[in-house]
């Protein structure tokens, strides 16, 4: 936003995969918080998991040190946060919890992600070019996520036991998303662009989620806040919810939708006051409930 | 001469009918009383195909070896692999299982069970939102409704009907008569024909319908005339039925488990009981599929805390059913060996999954040939549970009953819980 502020020099770490991985990893210890104040020799001694066996950093990726000057950043990814840089190039698909609770720093992954990406993230930046896996931002706290490809199920939500999916932040994700987008929600911003699959906002009590495209439909079970924006078709509203009117435009996140929406509150069987809107134009198989507005 | 042996516990579904009459004549069973034909086919039939010795392949050929050699070969498999994985436990006994356990804990393993393919989605509903539930022996002599919910219990379990549903006998209940019985399906099954009501609903629609039912017991205005294809006075119907009734039950099967929505179909059932009980007694069952599945859930659960789904590879047990389940991690090509007890996932996994573990080297425990057996690197014949060898199984509703050794096994062949305590004291490095 502010493009003439001046960046401090900041190291950038660049991570490229020694060989394709079979088993998991887990690189929990692979985030610019971690990373801050270390060199590259620090960081290859960085233990990990690969599968049940405890192996260093540098096994598994050649690590290489250099210095990032403001905006002469090769990806369009702009370092625009305090902090590390790392930039992980190749296929971690198999790398798991990469940037678990990072509180600043970015990174910028040239390739796909393996599963609970940006787990507990509470600041910073992450940049996915290619797809990433379940559990993406799970119960995210603060920061951005930007996904240039599809994610898989659950954005956001929180592992089982948990009763809180994400808080704060903002997730984007270019591509579709797959089942439970935003399950469990409190607080922060999704945005997909493409489509999403069941239950979008399953039990989420605030936060708003903004769907480009279609939704397989079960939207906001049982949820008791928070608002879903969905502007393709989105196949059927549960019956536990009710439709309260017909709104022109919408609001979320820093944008002005233009409608007509429909508006619906539920999920009534929880007692829940969220909040559905969804657009007119796409969704001619709701007409028929428009006889329980209210004249 | 052939002996009688009474109050045998049928090793075959989640029922676990306790009240089975064995006849064995030279060491052979020749007979059963009481048996379904399941059960019947189990008893009578555990001799066939079965697998002679243990083998170990070369090439693509399984060559007879001993059972040392057997042994040995499958703990350096299990390990030497970075991220092996220990399933199966629907049809073994409660001591094998905690003896695999010990050893996937030790291998570093991922450790799941077959639940993770059926009603794995109860069990994560169930820690959710909790299940008002009882035993089967409630239901029976109390229940004056019966409700089966994707499930065919004519067909998967033959006797649950008689012996615990609509037709039982019991104290409070006398027999069809005293009950009503209501089958929500996708299609007109057997069981369905007997119903008293029966709601035809279309496939992947539970989480709708239970969702209405909800709504209608909590007294909301259902703003719909019709809830995907059901009307809503259909759906009254049946919420009356529910509110009406003196003490209901609710089995669902994996019509509601394994249908687009999963443990959320679950949820929804499990909350409409406990919305239920604020007006009657309403409890919920599920009908679990193996004699013994509901073992491996309880033996898993005091072990590790988790029910199924447990990886080990941190050196403590982490739980994430999607992350650290079987068929999730064989689909993203994780496990890089396997060891399976008692149970046939070649013939019952998705065929892209089933693929990916031929892929990998397997140790397998069956007393049968099947195909699983067939692609194992190391197979290795274990005496048939509640024919061959005792042990303990927990029935559907978990209540625990003694399995009982029948005849004697063919000779050399040791139980599951034998042959795994010998791989895993050749895994510790101890003399076996």
């Amino acid at each position: 936003m502010d493009s003439d502020s001046n960046f401090r020099a900041m190291k950038k770490f660049i991570l490229t995969p020694k060989y394709a991985f079979r088993v998991p990893v887990d690189a929990e210890a692979i985030s610019p918080s971690k990373f801050d104040g270390m060199d590259a020799e620090a960081i290859r001694a960085i233990e990990l998991w690969e599968g049940k066996r405890k192996v260093t950093l540098g096994t598994l990726f050649d690590v290489s040190e250099s210095k990032v000057e403001g905006q002469n950043s090769s990806t369009h990814a702009e370092p625009k946060e305090e902090g590390p840089f790392i930039e992980i190039l190749g296929d971690v698909s198999k790398v798991r919890r990469l940037g678990r609770g990072m509180t600043k720093g970015t990174i910028v992954l040239k390739g796909s992600g393996g599963l609970r990406l940006g787990e507990a993230m509470l600041g910073g930046r992450i940049l996915i070019e290619g797809n990433v896996g379940p559990w993406l931002g799970s119960r995210m706290r603060g920061g951005t996520i930007e996904v240039f490809g599809n994610a898989g199920d659950k954005v956001g939500a929180p592992l089982p036991g948990g009763s809180e999916g994400m808080r704060g932040g903002t997730i984007i994700i270019h591509g579709n998303a797959g089942d439970e987008v935003g399950c469990l929600m409190t607080g922060g911003l999704i945005i997909v662009d493409g489509s999403v699959g069941q239950f979008v906002g399953y039990g989420m009590r605030g936060g708003d989620i903004l769907v480009r495209g279609n939704s397989s439909g079960r939207l906001g079970a049982s949820m008791k806040g928070g608002r879903i924006v969905v502007l393709g078709n989105c196949g059927s509203i549960l019956p536990s919810f009710t439709i309260l009117e017909i709104r022109p435009t919408v609001r979320i996140g820093e944008e002005r939708i233009k409608g007509p929406f429909y508006l619906f509150q539920g999920d009534l069987n929880e007692g829940g006051s969220g909040r559905l809107f969804i657009a007119k134009a796409s969704n001619p198989q709701l007409i028929a409930l428009e006889r329980y507005l209210e004249a | 001469m052939s002996l009688t042996i009474a109050n045998c516990v049928c090793p075959f579904c989640g029922c676990c009918c306790d009240d089975i009459e064995v006849r064995v004549q030279d060491g052979r069973i020749i007979g059963t009383r009481n048996a379904c034909a399941l059960g019947a086919s189990k008893f009578l039939g555990y001799n066939h195909d079965r697998l002679p010795y243990p083998t170990i392949k070369v090439g693509n050929e399984a060559r007879s070896v001993s059972l040392d050699e057997a042994i040995r070969k499958a703990a350096e498999i299990l390990s030497k692999a970075d991220y092996p994985a220990v399933y199966g436990f629907g049809s073994t006994s409660l001591e094998a299982i905690t003896a695999a356990l010990d050893l996937a804990e030790d291998l570093g393993a991922l450790a799941d069970n077959v639940s993770t393919i059926c009603h794995g989605p109860s069990l994560e509903a169930v820690q959710n939102i909790g299940e008002v539930t009882s035993t089967l022996g409630v239901v029976r002599h109390r229940a004056d409704l019966i409700v089966y919910w994707g499930s065919n219990p004519l067909h998967s379990h033959p006797r649950h009907m008689v012996r615990y549903g609509p037709m039982a006998k019991g104290r409070f209940r006398n027999g069809r008569a005293d009950r009503k019985l209501v089958v929500v399906d996708v299609r007109r099954t057997l069981t369905a024909r007997m119903a008293d009501l029966f709601l035809q609903i279309k496939p992947g629609t539970d989480f709708e319908i239970l969702t209405a039912l909800r709504a209608y017991v909590k007294e909301i205005d259902l703003e719909v005339e019709e809830v995907e294809g059901v009307s809503a006075e259909r759906i009254e119907e049946l919420a009356e039925l529910m509110m009406g009734c003196r003490f209901g039950t609710l089995f669902f099967g994996l019509g509601l488990t394994m249908s687009p929505g999963r443990n959320r179909n679950v949820e929804a059932a499990l909350a409409l009981v406990r919305d239920l009980n604020a007006l009657t007694k309403f409890t919920i069952i599920p009908m679990r599929g193996h004699f013994n599945v509901e073992g491996a859930n309880s033996a898993f659960t005091w072990r590790t805390g988790y029910p199924f789904g447990v990886d080990f590879s941190h050196g403590y047990p982490r739980y994430n059913p999607g992350e650290t389940t079987f068929v999730d991690a064989l689909n993203r090509g994780e496990c890089d060996a396997a060891l399976i007890v008692a149970s046939d996932p070649i013939s019952h996994l998705p065929r892209k999954t089933s693929e990916r573990l031929m892929e990998i080297p397997t140790v397998v425990l069956d007393p049968h040939i099947t195909p699983t057996t067939m692609a194992a690197e190391v197979a290795i014949p274990t005496a048939q549970v509640g024919i061959e060898a005792s042990g303990t199984a927990y029935r559907m509703d978990g209540v625990p009953l003694d399995l009982r050794k029948l005849v004697d096994p063919p000779p050399g062949i040791l139980t599951d819980e034998d042959v795994l305590r010998r791989i895993h004291r050749y895994v510790s490095g101890e003399s076996p």
